[in-house]
């Protein structure tokens, strides 16, 4: 059995064609049935498709047949001729796809280094093909280790910690000033889709009083219904607003800064030392730098926030060697269980195909054996039994030999082919197969 | 001939010197609990020695600066890991393990317990008058480490230069709400201090208070500490102005412990504790 692989993604081919191999969840399902539909090589498939990359995965006795089947069902799906993406595919045969994939799960190969989405869209792949059936043992394997590499590679290293984000970024800081959000307020100027992406994280983080203002009332009263607790200030109470929060999010349009130091200044003295954090996400900005000179003032505007993000993306990267450390030690562990899927019951057959020869032979003779003596009998019993131990000796110490040396697979199928052995396809879990028959 | 632990605890603490460095500046988590493990089996080992100590020597065991240096390094040592059981955060530990670990080495080279007490000064009160300073001394200690890490802090987001050590410290509020919180202990502790020295000067010279050295300058310690108090309690300052005050304490308090070279020059109460 071989792993394949055939894909592209956003590193090797631009949008407009990625896109003609963008595949729908419905779309996915009905791919992967006539990939895997009984007559053709391939014996098991999988199909990850996202607006970054689709890549398809199978199990195929035969390689060559394998790819010849993938790849002709991949230019079946693309309406251009191949030799619009031909320098865009790549291949991974069995280690290698193993390897990409696990990289794939643990976001090293995402824009966003360690993104999580990638996960869930590994696991949702897998679901898809469990569903359609498609999914077998060497598959099921792949992608259940493939989830666990991605857990992994996220909670032991930082490839995924710190914000990448403008807006977590901004409620990263805001837990860096005041550590427990939960008693804290929010106060809202303007509104828009970075506010709401704002809010959400606020509130993920545990910000549970909101304050809106709005130079639109109706505007203000209608974001503060949408939220569990929160309360619409009218526009020209808005040093009120500021006297009480403690983050102010801030995203008008206004063309000029709706916050200025001298304004602040005696805000400041109400709030007696009261720190203030403010998110100015607007351009034009609506805060003035300078109210960064108060003490208790903290200003990020867009640009101080995307320096944070680019920090934090930076950190990411230097996890990169740890998470692919996580991602070799993960490969081997397949690899042994991969292997040992060929060799064990190859030999298990290999032994049952032999004895098999033996007990035919004895019971067409049996007529005449019946006319020996006991001790005739043993002795035919013994010296069979001894030349079947004795031919499976050496194949069977050098298969686990090859198997030692990374190269069981190959021996497994010579041995396969070369004795006419029939390997059934044993348990999830593995386990004793049945009577291999020799031809 | 008693067996002296006091290399085994500094090499401890040079342990959890290297491992708290690691924690603020190596892999997130990886050295968290070795840093703790390491300080808290020197304080294991501390304790037990210096109560020995004490018991050995009495009195004697506190004399010199020797023996003050080794008794505020244990004290920080205890105050410093019971907060950082509460805070969950071992940032802190940059600062006070070194602090720690040079305190022991000093009084590893300056021989303590040197000196005998004048006869007139057998009290039962020394126990209260001195122990309660170094206590509240490690206190006001670690509320300026505090302060030390809050100005760090803050310079950083305010420039918005924010490195990836100091994400590892504790939120800006919680650092100064723990210096106000330090302080807030040891100030009690360092106003008995003073007071149970006054008793103790009126019992033995019928005087309460004689304006030596040591004397005068642990008042204005005192004050500085009151000063920091009245205006964050009273006045709600807060922020640079308050952790400023801080370190200028904390100055007083280094000054405070080595005016003994002043105190010599007078007929002084102190004299008899060697420098």
């Amino acid at each position: 059995m071989h792993i394949l692989l055939l894909g592209i993604n956003h590193k090797t081919a631009p949008v407009e064609v990625r896109e003609k191999f963008y595949l729908t969840e419905e779309r996915v399902a009905g791919c992967l049935e006539s990939l895997v539909d009984g007559s053709g090589p391939a014996k098991e498939g999988v199909i990850l498709s996202t607006c970054n990359r689709t890549e398809f995965y199978a199990a195929a006795d035969a390689l060559k047949e394998g790819y010849n089947a993938l790849d002709g069902f991949v230019s079946g799906l693309a309406s251009v001729p191949r030799s619009g993406y031909r320098d865009s595919i790549y291949r991974g045969t069995n280690m290698e796809a193993v390897r990409r994939l696990f990289a794939v799960a643990a976001g090293l190969d995402s824009m966003i280094v360690g993104e999580g989405q990638i996960l869930g869209q590994v696991r949702d792949a897998h679901r898809i093909a469990l569903a359609a059936g498609t999914s077998g043992k060497t598959l099921n394997r792949l992608f259940r280790q493939a989830v666990h590499v991605g857990k992994r590679s996220r909670t032991e290293t930082g490839i995924a910690r710190n914000a990448v984000s403008v807006s977590s970024a901004a409620v990263g800081l805001a837990c860096q000033l005041f550590g427990d959000l939960s008693r804290k307020q929010a106060l809202l100027i303007g509104a828009g889709k970075m506010t709401n992406l704002a809010v959400k994280h606020l509130k993920s983080a545990g910000v549970a009083r909101f304050l809106v203002v709005n130079r639109t009332f109706e505007r203000a009263r209608d974001l503060a219904s949408r939220l569990p607790d929160a309360e619409a200030i009218p526009f020209e109470s808005m040093n009120e607003g500021l006297e009480r929060a403690d983050i102010v999010i801030s995203s008008t349009g206004a063309m000029r800064p709706i916050v200025d130091k001298a304004m602040m200044e005696p805000i400041m003295r109400v709030r007696r030392g009261r720190r203030l954090f403010f998110v100015d996400i607007a351009v034009p900005r609506d805060v003035d730098p300078a109210v960064n000179e108060l003490e208790h003032c903290f200003v990020y505007d867009i640009d101080d926030l995307q320096g944070v993000v680019e920090e934090n993306l930076g950190s990411r990267r230097q996890e990169v060697e740890r998470v692919e450390a996580i991602i070799e030690n993960e490969v081997e562990e397949f690899r042994k269980w991969f292997s040992s899927l060929d060799v064990a019951p190859t030999l298990v057959a290999f032994r049952k195909s032999i004895e098999g020869i033996r007990e035919a032979e004895l019971s067409r003779h049996s007529a005449k054996l019946e006319r020996l003596t006991e001790e005739q009998k043993n002795l035919v019993n013994a010296i069979t039994s001894g030349l079947v131990n004795k031919i499976l000796h050496c194949p069977t110490h050098a298969l686990k030999e090859a198997d030692l040396r990374q190269d069981g697979s190959f021996y497994a199928q010579a041995l396969k082919t070369l004795f006419g052995l029939n390997v059934p396809e044993t348990a999830e879990t593995g386990g004793e197969g049945e009577e291999g028959e020799a031809t | 001939m008693t067996f002296n632990l006091l290399p085994f605890i500094i090499a401890l603490v040079g342990l959890a010197v290297v491992f708290y460095s690691l924690t603020v500046f190596g892999q997130k988590g990886k050295w968290d609990s070795s840093a703790s493990f390491a300080y808290w089996a020197s304080a294991a080992l501390h304790a037990p020695h210096a109560a020995f100590h004490v018991w050995r020597e009495g009195r004697a065991a506190f004399l010199g600066g020797g023996a003050a240096a080794e008794f505020l390094s244990l004290g920080m040592a205890v105050v410093y890991l019971i907060t950082e059981r509460k805070f969950k955060n071992r940032s802190f530990g940059l600062v006070v393990a070194p602090i720690s670990f040079l305190a022991l080495t000093f009084s590893y080279f300056h021989k303590s317990g040197v000196g005998e007490i004048p006869v007139e000064l057998n009290s039962p009160l020394f126990y209260v008058h001195v122990p309660v300073f170094i206590l509240g001394y490690a206190f006001f200690s670690l509320a300026f480490v505090s302060s030390v890490f809050y100005l760090l802090q803050e310079r950083a987001l305010k420039s918005k230069k924010i490195h990836s050590w100091v994400r590892r410290f504790p939120p800006l509020q919680a650092v100064d709400d723990l210096c106000y919180t330090l302080v807030s202990i040891g100030f009690p502790m360092i106003t008995l201090g003073i007071l149970s020295g006054s008793v103790w000067s009126w019992l033995v010279w019928s005087r309460v208070w004689s304006w030596e050295p040591k004397e005068t300058l642990s008042l204005i310690t005192w004050l500085v500490f009151a000063v920091y108090l009245h205006g964050r309690y009273l006045r709600g300052w807060r922020g640079r102005r308050t952790n400023l005050i801080l370190i200028v304490g904390f100055v007083c308090i280094l000054i405070t412990y080595h005016s003994l070279p002043l105190s010599l020059m007078q007929d002084a109460k102190h004299t008899f504790i060697d420098p």
